[in-house]
C-alpha cells in the first residue's frame, strides 16, 4: 500500500504549530524510517498518518484515497498503529491483547470468530511468542510486550503499519527478530513507517528515511544514500561517523564532538 | 489460565447465584426450618401461609437481590475498565448521590413508596445527564468525566444534607436515614417491573458488547487507531451503566462496596477480559447480594439494613484485596 502525505500541517489546540508543510511518500512496499531529535514531530506525524489526528492543513492518502473520506473502521483495516507507550489499565493475556487488533472486523455486538482467532495465532507466531500465548501481559518483559503490540498491528491486517519506537525496549537480537518479521512482511507488499531515535537501526533495516527537524522534513531518500554525516548533523545537531566494515557492512556511530546548533533551515 | 479451565470456572460461577437464590427461598425466621419450607412449596396441603410468604415475599425479594447485585457489580466492572482505574465504583458518576437526593426529597414531600422510587430514578438520570453534558464539552475523556462526576456527587450530597436539615426529626428524618442505609424489604412483585426490565435490557446490552469493552480500556488514540469511535462508545456505556445503578438505588437504597469489590474478585478469578469479566461480575454480584440479604433478614429478629452489612463485609474484603495488590507489586509505589 502506498501512503502519502501532502503539505501536511498540524498544531495542537492552543499550541504552536508542530508540523508544517510535510510531504512524504512511503510504499507501496518497504520500511520507511522517520528520524529526528526528540520533539521534532515524529509522533505527531505518525498520528496524522494514522488518521487519529486530523491535520490542520494538507491531506493523507492511502492508495490514493484520502483518509478524510474513510470511516474509522475502514481506515483501521488499511492503517495500523503500534504506539510508543501502549498501556492497558488491566492486564490481559497475550492472546487477548493481540485479539484487540481484530476490532475493525468484529461487529459491535459480536466477538472474534474462528477466522479472527487464526489470524491472531499467526500474528503471535510471527513475532515468536507462541509459547507465551496464555501469559498475562503483566508477566512479560518490556521487549516481549513490544512484540505483542507489533503482533496486534499484524493481526489488524492493515497493509500499512506505523510503528512508534517499536524496538525501544529490545536487545539487539530481539530487535533483529522484529525487523526480520517487518522486512518479510514488507517484501510481501506491506508498507511500514517507523519512527525511531536510532539512525543505525534505520541504516540496518530501513529502505527509506525521512529526517525531521522542527516539524519539517529536511531530507529524505533511500536509506543507504540519504543517511550521511551531513544529514545526521542537520537533523540532530551532532556529528556522526559512518564506518564501513570488512564485508562492506556500514554502521552509524556518534562521535564525541560537542553538540552544536544545527544549521538553520532555509525558509 | 487455559481456556478449558476458564470455561469450567464460568459454568461454576454462573450456577452459583441460581443455586444460592433457590436455597435462600427456604431460609427465614418464619416456619420450622428449611425442610418445612421446602415441603410447603412442593407438596399440596402443606403450610399455606409459609407457601404464600415464600412465593409472594421471599421470591421477589431474592430476585431483586440478584438483579441489584448483578447491576452494581457489572456497572462497577465496566466503569473501572472504561475509566482505566481500579478504584472506580458504581457510585462514581453522581448517579447514587442523585438517586439518594431524589428519594429523600420524595420522602420529605410525600412519603409514598412509588414517589420515592420514581424520584430516585429521575434524579439519578438528572445527575448523569449533567455529568455527560459537562464532560462532553471537556472532550469526554475519562479524567473529565471522573472529575465532573465527583463534583456532581458532591453537589447532590450537599442537597441531601439540606433535605435532612429541614426534615422533621421525629417522623421524616428517621425514614430518610433508614432509606439511606439500604435494603430490599420493600421489594414486591408489584414494584419489581422497572428493575427487571431495565436490568434485563442494560445487562443484556453490556453482555453483547463485552468484547468491545476491552478496546475502551486502551488509551484514546490507540482505541481510535483500531477504528473505534471512542467518545460515542464511552458515552453509550456510561449511560447504560448509569441506568443499571439508578434502577438499583431506586429499588434498594444506598448499597456500597459491591460495585467496587466484586469486580476485583471476579477479575482475580477469570482475568481482565470483559468477555468473561462481565458475566462473572454479574453472577458473583448477584450471589453475594442474595447471601447478604438472607443474612440481613434472618440474623436478628429485626432487619439489618443491607448497606451496613455490605460495608461491614466489604471494607475488610477491600483491605485484603489492597494488601494483596500491594504485595504483588512489591510496595505502594
Amino acid at each position: 500500500m502506498k501512503l502519502e502525505a501532502r503539505d501536511l500541517s498540524y498544531a495542537y489546540p492552543h499550541g504552536p504549530p508542530c508540523l508544517h508543510g510535510v510531504s512524504l511518500a512511503a510504499g507501496p512496499e518497504g520500511v520507511t524510517f522517520l528520524l529526528g531529535a526528540n520533539g521534532s514531530g515524529k509522533s505527531t506525524l505518525l498520528a496524522c498518518l494514522a488518521g487519529t489526528r486530523t491535520p490542520t492543513a494538507g491531506d493523507v492518502r492511502i492508495d490514493g484515497i484520502s483518509l478524510r473520506s474513510l470511516i474509522p473502521r475502514e481506515r483501521a483495516k488499511r492503517i495500523g498503529v503500534v504506539p510508543q507507550f501502549p498501556d492497558a489499565a488491566f492486564a490481559y493475556s497475550v492472546e487477548d491483547t493481540v485479539g484487540l487488533g481484530r476490532a475493525p472486523y468484529v461487529g459491535l455486538f459480536s466477538r472474534p470468530g474462528r477466522e479472527d482467532r487464526r489470524v491472531v495465532e499467526r500474528a503471535i507466531e510471527s513475532v515468536g511468542l507462541g509459547r507465551l500465548r496464555h501469559r498475562s501481559m503483566a508477566h512479560l518483559s518490556g521487549g516481549e510486550r513490544q512484540l505483542v503490540w507489533i503482533a496486534r498491528g499484524l493481526a489488524q491486517g492493515a497493509g500499512c503499519l506505523l510503528l512508534d519506537e517499536p524496538t525501544a525496549h529490545l536487545d539487539p537480537c530481539h530487535e533483529q527478530d522484529v525487523f526480520a518479521a517487518v522486512g518479510e512482511l514488507a517484501a510481501g507488499g506491506a508498507t511500514f513507517v517507523v519512527a525511531s531515535h536510532h539512525p543505525e537501526t534505520a541504516l540496518l533495516y530501513g529502505t527509506h528515511v525521512a529526517f525531521l527537524r522542527d516539524g519539517t522534513v529536511v531530507r529524505s531518500g533511500p536509506a543507504q544514500e540519504a543517511i550521511t554525516p551531513d544529514a545526521l548533523l542537520e537533523a540532530y545537531g551532532m556529528e556522526f561517523a559512518i564506518l564501513t566494515g570488512l564485508a562492506g557492512e556500514r554502521a552509524v556511530v556518534p562521535t564525541r564532538t560537542a553538540r552544536q546548533e544545527p544549521p538553520s533551515v532555509s525558509a | 489460565m487455559t481456556p478449558a479451565r476458564r470455561c469450567a470456572l464460568s459454568i461454576a460461577l454462573l450456577s452459583l447465584p441460581v443455586a444460592l437464590a433457590f436455597a435462600a427461598l427456604f431460609v427465614g425466621r418464619y416456619g420450622n426450618g428449611v425442610g418445612a419450607a421446602f415441603h410447603s412449596v412442593f407438596s399440596a396441603g402443606a403450610d399455606e401461609t409459609l407457601r404464600a410468604l415464600i412465593l409472594r415475599v421471599r421470591l421477589p425479594r431474592t430476585l431483586a437481590a440478584l438483579f441489584v447485585g448483578a447491576n452494581l457489580s457489572v456497572a462497577g466492572a465496566v466503569l473501572q475498565g472504561l475509566f482505566r482505574n481500579p478504584l472506580v465504583d458504581s457510585r462514581i458518576l453522581g448517579v447514587s448521590s442523585g438517586a439518594a437526593f431524589g428519594a429523600c426529597l420524595a420522602i420529605l414531600l410525600t412519603g409514598s413508596a412509588l414517589a420515592v422510587q420514581v424520584s430516585a430514578f429521575a434524579f439519578a438520570l438528572l445527575a448523569v445527564a449533567v455529568v455527560l453534558a459537562v464532560g462532553w464539552r471537556l472532550g469526554a475523556t475519562p479524567l473529565a468525566l471522573l472529575l465532573v462526576g465527583i463534583a456532581v456527587s458532591a453537589f447532590f450530597d450537599a442537597l441531601l444534607g439540606l433535605v435532612k436539615y429541614v426534615a422533621d426529626p421525629l417522623s421524616k428524618l428517621p425514614a430518610i436515614t433508614y432509606w439511606l442505609l439500604g435494603g430490599l424489604h420493600a421489594s414486591r412483585w408489584s414494584n419489581l417491573v422497572p428493575l427487571v426490565a431495565i436490568s434485563g435490557t442494560g445487562l443484556g446490552i453490556l453482555f453483547l458488547i463485552r468484547w468491545r469493552l476491552n478496546v475502551l480500556t486502551l488509551n484514546d488514540e490507540e482505541a481510535a487507531s483500531l477504528g473505534v469511535r471512542v467518545r460515542a462508545l464511552r458515552i453509550s456505556v456510561v449511560v447504560v451503566a448509569s441506568l443499571l445503578v439508578a434502577t438499583s438505588v431506586a429499588q434498594a437504597g444506598m448499597i456500597g462496596w459491591i460495585g467496587l469489590v466484586i469486580p476485583h474478585v471476579a477479575r482475580a478469578w477469570v482475568g481482565s477480559d470483559h468477555v468473561h469479566l462481565v458475566p462473572a461480575s454479574a453472577a458473583l454480584g448477584g450471589a453475594v447480594l442474595v447471601v447478604l440479604d438472607t443474612i440481613a433478614r434472618t440474623a436478628l429478629p429485626g432487619e439489618i439494613p443491607l448497606g451496613i452489612l455490605t460495608g461491614l463485609l466489604g471494607v475488610p474484603a477491600f483491605v485484603l484485596l489492597l494488601v494483596g495488590y500491594v504485595r504483588a507489586r512489591g510496595g505502594t509505589r
